[in-house]
């Protein structure tokens, strides 16, 4: 028998590769960043809408209009799509096996969230100019 | 003899959620990828009222029609708990990742601290929105 070195993983586990891909670190490490970072936002969020909801309609314009809370808002949808489609992205990781559905499906939730971050983004700055 | 194609045999699966006896500790792990799940839905949410407010005042008035029925109204009660529980639930967990409160007796206590916190403000939140206290 010829030694391979001094690897635990087995001939076959080296063949398929599916060994760690190295970038499990930052993964965890920006899902609890990003956490951090929506701490502050979301209360941000939550408190001055509430705030502004009994003013209805111009009353929440005016408060998107305001500088302070469209940046909010603005980073609440970056932070809060990257933060949920990592997680969502666990959950489907745990629960869906076939390899094609699973980067299926972790593919569409990336892409829904960018193209709703867009949508949100957009809307907040169609109400900050007053078009 | 034996066969000449070999049926591979059902192998046996570990227990999973079913088998095991709800405790504080797993249901509220389970409750913070719920609620996580609830979160995810209700970002998909603050963009369609953004984009309504962004829509003119016909649109954000058919908006708040949707809200106020009593399906949209129940949506917003569950989000805003899955709100302040995960925000509760998260900090617990940041905690735990920075090496504090891992005694099972102290994960029982901030276990039961999330649920009441999240729950107190919850009620807080909708006292407000009805103009009862705050």
């Amino acid at each position: 028998m010829k030694k391979t070195g001094h690897s635990l993983q087995s001939p076959l586990g080296k063949v398929r590769g599916y060994g760690s891909a190295k970038t499990g670190v930052a993964q965890w490490l920006d899902l609890r960043l990003v956490a951090v970072a929506l701490i502050p936002l979301t209360l941000y969020v939550v408190i001055s809408f509430t705030n502004s909801l009994s003013g209805g309609y111009s009353a929440m314009l005016a408060w998107v209009q305001s500088p302070v809370s469209a940046t909010v808002v603005i980073l609440t949808l970056l932070a809060g799509f990257r933060h949920g489609a990592a997680g969502l992205k666990e959950v489907i990781e745990d629960y869906v096996h076939l390899e094609c559905a699973k980067i299926g499906t972790i593919f569409v939730v990336n892409f829904i969230a960018v193209a709703l971050t867009i949508l949100g983004t957009l809307s907040v700055a169609k109400i900050f100019f007053g078009v | 003899m034996t066969s000449a194609t070999p049926v591979p045999k059902a192998r046996p699966l570990s227990p999973h959620l079913q088998i095991y006896k709800p405790q504080i500790t797993s249901v509220l792990s389970i409750f913070h990828r719920g609620t996580g799940i609830m979160l995810a839905a209700g970002m998909v949410v603050l963009v369609a009222w953004l984009a309504a407010l962004a829509g003119g005042f016909d649109c954000y008035t058919a908006f708040v029609g949707y809200a106020q029925t009593w399906v949209g109204t129940a949506f917003l009660v569950a989000l805003s708990f899955s709100f302040f529980y995960h925000l509760c639930a998260g900090v617990r967990h940041l905690l735990w990742d920075a090496g504090y409160f891992l005694e099972l007796k102290q994960v029982y206590t901030t276990g039961r601290i999330v649920v009441l916190a999240s729950v107190v403000m919850t009620a807080l939140l909708w006292l407000k929105i009805y103009g009862v206290a705050l």
